[in-house]
């Protein structure tokens, strides 16, 4: 088979693109530490969220100095518990599961977004820098109300912070 | 006419993109214009190319592919 | 040589109905379009967010579905008996597979349609990737299922007709096109049998009410199995009008008949065993089976790289041979008048934005940022929305002619045609591009929010809104136009003088191209190979956490939530209750 010159040193600057994106992808994962959503949570009923310790009463809690989890139920339209707040300056992991259908669980205006698939726990950790509003919405189709799913993320100054029940 | 109307057509066609683009573009550079500049410069971008066609120096030789 | 329908006139019978099919759906796809982009955006609201999605569904699935395939099984026909020189052995056969496809069709719309009539319990609003636990009306399901049984006998019909030539031509080359065709098709049963299984197995006997559940992400991973190949299925036909159509109508030949062979081997090979990078968000598959994935993805940039030479090398040759020079020069030598090249190659370039914006796709982390995200639906408008449904146009100012016998009805209006798609679609999908890094979210009726809003780096959300209805309404202007083309060129007279039935000859020929290159169960076996590498593990380790029917949970049959509103505005009322 011939091929021409040209089409030679094409094909090597294809490999070496693809080669190039691949590498860059893998210092994301590796250098960055960008972690993808895996399969690190064991599987639930949908049905029995009630009886789930993390999932019957979807929550805020304190787990560590600045750490944070958040326990998320989205369900055809909303998303439990809304507002969720947490302080500046902390490191949330999001654990969020499906009462019925797939959504998804995404942050506007940011990178934290992730499927909730029913059966599975998706889980996500994510530093939050700055104060301030940020919303919350389902951008994969759950049904005829899927464009009311929505919610908040409040993130308060870290001085002003005050979760329920805790002193 | 230097090119063919078709010809014409065509380049008009893709300087659209180019303009459409060029606004993103040049935000990055933090020059920011608005949708109302694009459409000047636009139209400005089309009226000299279509000058450009439309007048001349000579008639006689018509490039090919028409 | 004369025309295809002189050569073969009862072929083109077929061809000419898979056409039509394939336009009707494209008239109807193309209006919904119109529709949504006009609520979606807010500029004309005449209808209820609920039934948004069930134009959506029909959207997707007559212009993903039906418009593709049935244009592309005309062509494929078109491509067997031209290049073999033959006629197909049995049109029964062939008429039964286009019939299937046909009854397929209608089954799954009927539901479909079903949920915009409030008075009938049917319904089908789950778009065109039809999640579990959503659940369609199992006549969707069925539809789905015949439709794509009809593009195996298809497959198995154009196979039929090669072996038969094989038999008689035992020491020659396959032809290029008939080449393309097959490994086209190889990769297509190896792919739908996914979905097959998904369908088969679980969805339709869990909407009959013979299982009580399924498991969402299994059936969700299967369908994915399909979705990225059926993706290269609608683009195979299009790069087959670019090696065969494009080279020729610039004047020239096609530079590289081997690598042609190599691009098409290479899709075969690829094109599976990617589909997991639709799934990068998911939870329950682990990051190392996505991070494989994401490799033999990018892999596939190859045999796209590839064509974009081999395509605009052949197109400066043809400018050349028109007396063309220069380095760019040559560009201008090119026939841009004519509807069919500018159409393609106005196509092809759009396939390259669309390439830079799928590698953004396909980095895994990268994606959290796009994925789900009106981004994406930029970018297939692009690919599927360009870079094939503006090539099958182009094309079909070509084929039209040669299957009907009659003359284009107007090549000024043709060449309006595919440049008013260009620039509309630059406006629709740049915004939509724009749009998703805001974070505005596809599949959204009414994505304004009551507790934020999004924040626009550059302009403002209704101003891309704006240029996304603008481009949305240049789109539809344009499907008007080249439907009515087709339909002028249909009902004209029938003429004598037509161009011959040819595609373009080659510069290095099958000659040059290594015998292996044509040894199809070779390839066939790697690819399958390769798929039992990239899904046994994730397959099996989904099976192993959730169980075959999953974890549990219940059906949420999509059944029209406008006929409930109604309902409970009848109670409001006191009409009734």
């Amino acid at each position: 088979m011939n091929i021409h010159t040209y089409e030679k040193l094409w094909l090597a600057a294809a490999m070496v693109l693809i080669v190039g994106f691949i590498a860059t992808i893998t210092y994301g994962s590796v250098g960055v530490g960008v972690a993808m959503i895996d399969d690190s949570e064991a599987t639930l009923d949908p049905n029995d969220l009630g009886e789930d310790e993390r999932f019957a009463e979807p929550r805020v809690e304190h787990v560590g100095d600045n750490e944070y989890e958040a326990y998320v139920v989205a369900r055809q339209f909303i998303f439990q518990p809304n507002p969720i707040e947490v302080p500046a300056g902390s490191t949330v992991t999001f654990y969020v599961t499906s009462a019925d259908v797939i959504h998804s669980f995404s942050i506007v205006g940011t990178n934290a977004n992730t499927m909730v698939i029913p059966g599975e726990v998706a889980t996500m950790t994510v530093e939050i820098d700055e104060p301030g509003e940020y919303g919350i919405l389902c951008n994969e189709y759950c049904g005829a109300g899927h464009h009311d799913m929505e919610g908040l993320l409040i993130v308060h100054p870290e001085d002003e912070f005050d979760l329920e029940g805790e002193e | 006419m230097r090119i063919s109307r078709a010809g014409l057509l065509v380049v008009i066609a893709i300087m659209i993109p180019i303009l459409v683009e060029l606004r993103t573009v040049l935000a990055y550079f933090s020059v920011s214009i608005s949708v109302m500049e694009t459409v000047l410069i636009g139209a400005l971008a089309v009226g000299a190319l279509v000058l450009w066609a439309v007048f001349p120096s000579t008639d006689t030789n018509r490039p090919n592919g028409e | 040589m004369s025309a295809y329908v002189d050569q073969f006139p009862a072929e083109a019978r077929i061809v000419r109905a898979a056409f039509w099919s394939s336009f009707i759906a494209l008239g109807v796809g193309g209006l919904l379009g119109l529709v949504q982009v006009l609520h979606r955006t807010d500029v004309v609201r005449f209808m209820s967010g609920a039934d948004y999605y069930t134009v959506l569904t029909l959207h997707g699935v007559l212009l993903a579905i039906t418009f593709t395939i049935f244009f592309l099984v005309g062509i494929f026909t078109w491509a067997i008996t031209t290049s073999l020189d033959r006629g197909l052995e049995n049109l029964r056969f062939t008429w039964l597979w286009y019939g299937l496809m046909s009854v397929g069709t209608v089954l799954a719309a009927i539901p479909i349609l079903a949920g915009f009539v409030g008075s009938v319990d049917m319904s089908a609003s789950v778009l065109f990737t039809f999640y579990a636990p959503m659940q369609a009306h199992p006549l969707f399901y069925l539809g789905l299922t015949i439709f794509v049984v009809g593009t195996w006998l298809a497959g198995a019909d154009w196979f039929r007709t090669w072996l038969v030539w094989k038999r008689e031509h035992p020491d020659e080359r396959i032809p290029l096109p008939t080449f393309m065709v097959l490994t086209t098709m190889l990769f297509w049963y190896l792919s739908s049998l996914g979905v097959a299984l998904s369908i088969l197995l679980f969805l339709l006997p869990w909407s009959l009410g013979i299982w009580e559940q399924v498991n969402a992400l299994l059936t969700r991973t299967l369908f994915w199995y399909f979705g990225h190949a059926v993706v290269y299925f609608w683009l195979m036909p299009a790069y087959m009008m670019w090696y065969l159509m494009l080279p020729k109508i610039s004047g020239g030949k096609l530079f590289s008949d081997p690598l042609a062979r190599v691009v098409f081997v290479l899709f075969l090979i690829l094109s599976t065993p990617t589909g997991i990078h639709h799934q990068y968000l998911d939870p329950g598959i682990a990051e190392g089976f996505k991070f494989i994935v994401m490799t033999n993805t990018f892999f596939l940039l190859l045999p796209s790289l590839l064509t974009a030479f081999t395509v605009v090398a052949s197109m400066e040759h043809g400018a050349r041979q028109r007396g063309g020079t220069g380095y760019f020069g040559w560009l201008k030598a090119l026939p841009w008048r004519d509807p069919i090249f500018t159409g393609m190659a106005l196509a092809g370039l759009m396939f390259a934005a669309a390439g830079f914006s799928g590698m953004i796709n396909a980095g895994m982390n990268i994606n959290y940022l796009v994925h789900n995200t009106f981004w994406v639906v930029g970018h297939f408008h692009l690919t599927v929305g360009t870079a094939v449904a503006l090539t099958f146009m182009a094309a079909s100012y070509w084929f039209i002619p040669q299957v009907t016998g009659k003359r284009l009805w107007n090549k000024s209006v043709a060449l309006w045609q595919v440049l008013l798609w260009f620039v509309g679609m630059t406006f629709m999908s740049n915004a939509m591009h724009r749009a998703g890094l805001l974070g505005v979210p596809r599949r959204t009726a009414e994505p304004q929010y009551a507790g934020f809003e999004f924040e626009a780096g550059l302009g403002s959300v209704a101003e891309l809104d704006a240029q996304i209805a603008l481009g949305g309404t240049l789109l539809f202007v344009s499907v008007v136009l080249f439907l009515a083309n087709v339909v002028m060129t249909a009902v004209g007279d029938r003429i004598d003088d037509l161009p011959d039935n040819e595609y373009a000859d080659t510069l290095s020929g099958a000659d040059d191209a290594p015998l292996v290159l044509d040894n199809l169960k070779l390839w066939t076996a790697i690819a399958v190979v390769l798929v039992i590498l990239a899904y046994t593990l994730p397959l099996l380790s989904i099976i192993d956490r959730g169980g075959v029917f999953g974890p549990g949970g219940g059906a949420f049959p999509m059944v029209a939530e406008s006929l409930r509103l109604v309902v409970v505005a009848a109670v409001d009322a006191g009409v009734i209750g």
